[in-house]
């Protein structure tokens, strides 16, 4: 049986400035620089293409600046793609629009709202990026279930517990907001905000940087567990192989904006081929 | 004959048509003025037309903020400008005129706006909701229900109902553009976390035919289901701000409610007006300094007095 892909992103491409005809034949890891010398503009990523499967959790490494933090900000919609597509696969969407074969970046953006909302969730590296610090926790859950559309109070608040609850937030203080709580607190009520519309596709950026290493441990046992549960697909961004090793079954390398390596993590840490994945495997202390 | 041509003749003889059409007004005027050096309704006839294309604009999309040229007046801006211009616009010398401010027909406002209009158009003026055909407010709809015939002028001090939890006007043109109005809910989520109910007094939002959520200006909570599939158009006018909006009559305006938490008006707990009596109006609240004693009265006076006079009219809500 042949397993039909999620997500399929083609040849995604994202240029800051004005960009040239010769940006992509002048940035990228054989020139070592992701500046077009012609234009002057930052190639954040180019030609980035790859399948996500269902129940897939799928890791993108690189160094600082390597384009793949881009990536996932483009998936999320929260940036404009410069060239590239997307599709989604068997997918139903409550409402009106049939995406099915359609290119996701090229719809309007209400309809990219509408399918943000109705099956992405996204949890940041900066927990400020991700939830209202002024807003109770709940009620930051609360947000995502509004927008699709639940108008009952008590609905939403047995949702937001149930949903704290697993990612080990007291319930008592679901009515405070994330401003008070520490950064591992802080990063799974994100986990718990991005979890409630049930998405289909999860995509976390550098969940555990910045995190003390016991409590790093216990988002990761927290991302695992739950994927494990409802079956998600998850697009994995660090720069921590360990993280990358702990979660994925298949690993990205990218460098200046490019996809470099594309395998099973184990093949990827135990026998690189790239040269720069050889020196980010190497360097791991 | 060629699109180009066709419109150019068209714009021609509709300016023509539009001049002569001045001209006619201005000589009137000039014939029925007792003053000189302005315009019959204060503003020329180009911005009163200008205004009326923003009215009608306004209408064919309900509960949407039209941007108008406000115009400079002999009231500064917040003084009720927006609903002034919008009287100036539509007002003939057959019309009927009232003038209240939170209800009231005498109070220093109301009274001076009604003077400037009655006297720059020509018009008769009334306190009786009834009779009037165009009334111009603030903060009040009147108690006796209007007619399909007559027009509500709303004066607006803070027409985007988003600004309580978006300060960008660029960002809350693109919620209103794309629907997007799941903060609004979120700020209303939170009050009811805070509060156990919706703490919003007066401007409260309303969803205005399925599409588009609006300020009501700030009417008290008991005015709100007036505006739903309402006999009247109602017109909305921000000076200060130049947005103009309008819910035509029979059209859905809906309060943001929650299944569990519904809107829900004033409730004065079964006090009455110690003028007239009636137990079933918007009721002002008098506390005395000395005694501490409440007493109620009306806040439309001009029903008031129709009550103590035993020909009262006609009632919402029944």
């Amino acid at each position: 049986m042949v397993i039909v892909p999620i997500l399929h992103v083609k040849n995604l491409t994202k240029i800051f400035g004005d960009g040239c005809p010769l940006c992509p034949h002048s940035t990228g890891p054989e020139y070592e620089t992701n500046v077009c010398k012609h234009c002057g503009s930052v190639v954040a990523c180019s030609d980035v293409s790859f399948e996500l499967y269902p129940g897939e959790i799928l890791g993108i490494v690189g160094e600082s600046g390597s384009g793949k933090s881009t990536v996932v900000n483009l998936l999320h919609f929260d940036w404009e793609v410069t060239s590239g597509e997307m599709f989604v696969q068997n997918t139903k969407m409550n409402g009106s629009i049939n995406i099915n074969e359609k290119n996701l970046f090229a719809l309007s953006s209400y309809q990219k709202r509408q399918i943000r909302n109705s099956f992405m969730g996204i949890v940041y590296q900066n927990p400020y990026l991700g939830l209202r610090m002024d807003v109770s926790s709940g009620g930051n859950i609360a947000e995502r279930l509004i927008m699709a559309n639940w108008r009952s109070i008590a609905m939403m608040r047995d949702r937001a517990s149930e949903l704290l609850e697993k990612t080990e937030i007291p319930v008592k203080r679901m009515d405070e907001p994330p401003r008070n709580f520490s950064g591992g607190m802080q990063q799974r009520v994100q986990i718990a905000k991005a979890l409630s519309n049930n998405p289909l596709i999860l995509l976390l950026d550098e969940v555990t940087t910045g995190l003390d290493v016991s409590v790093q441990a216990r988002v990761l046992d927290l991302i695992r567990n739950l994927q494990r549960e409802i079956n998600l697909s998850i697009i994995v961004v660090s720069h921590d192989l360990g993280v990358i090793r702990l979660l994925t079954k298949r690993t990205i390398v990218m460098k200046y904006g490019r996809i470099v390596e594309i395998g099973l993590t184990d093949q990827i840490l135990e026998d690189p081929q790239h040269p720069y994945t050889q020196i980010l495997v190497s360097s791991q202390l | 004959m060629k699109l180009k041509e066709w419109i150019a003749n068209k714009e021609h003889k509709d300016n023509i048509r539009h001049l002569s059409a001045c001209n006619a007004q201005a000589e009137k005027s000039e014939v029925r003025h007792k003053f000189s050096g302005y315009n019959f309704a204060f503003i020329d006839e180009g911005s009163k037309r200008e205004i009326r294309r923003k009215l009608l604009k306004a209408i064919a999309i309900p509960g949407y903020q039209v941007p108008f040229g406000s115009r400079e007046l002999p009231i500064a801006s917040g003084w009720g400008t927006g609903g002034l211009q919008i009287t100036f616009s539509i007002i003939g010398t057959e019309d009927i005129l009232k003038v209240i401010d939170q209800g009231c027909d005498g109070s220093v406002n109301a009274v001076n706006i009604k003077k400037l209009i009655s006297k720059v158009a020509e018009v008769r003026t009334t306190i009786d909701t009834h009779e009037a055909t165009i009334i111009q407010t603030r903060h009040r709809i009147p108690e006796e229900r209007m007619r399909e015939d007559q027009i509500l002028v709303l004066q607006v001090p803070l027409p985007e109902a988003l600004r309580r939890i978006e300060p960008s006007e660029v960002e809350t043109r693109r919620m209103h553009a794309e629907a997007d109005y799941s903060l609004m809910w979120l700020y209303l989520y939170e009050d009811i976390v805070k509060f156990k109910e919706i703490s919003i007094a007066s401007r409260y939002p309303v969803m205005v035919g399925g599409r588009y959520i609006m300020d009501p200006s700030p009417v008290p909570r008991w005015d709100v289901p007036k505006l739903h599939m309402a006999d009247t158009l109602y017109l909305f006018g921000a000076g200060r701000e130049k947005r103009i909006y309008a819910i035509p009559p029979y059209t859905k305006v809906e309060p943001l409610e929650f299944e569990d938490f519904k809107f829900r008006i004033e409730d004065f707990k079964g006090e009455s007006c110690m003028r007239c009596g009636s137990k079933d109006t918007f009721l002002d609240e008098i506390i005395d300094d000395a005694t501490g004693r409440r007493t109620y009265l009306c806040s439309d006076t001009g029903y008031c007095d129709k009550v103590l006079e035993g020909k009262e009219g006609k009632y919402y809500g029944d």
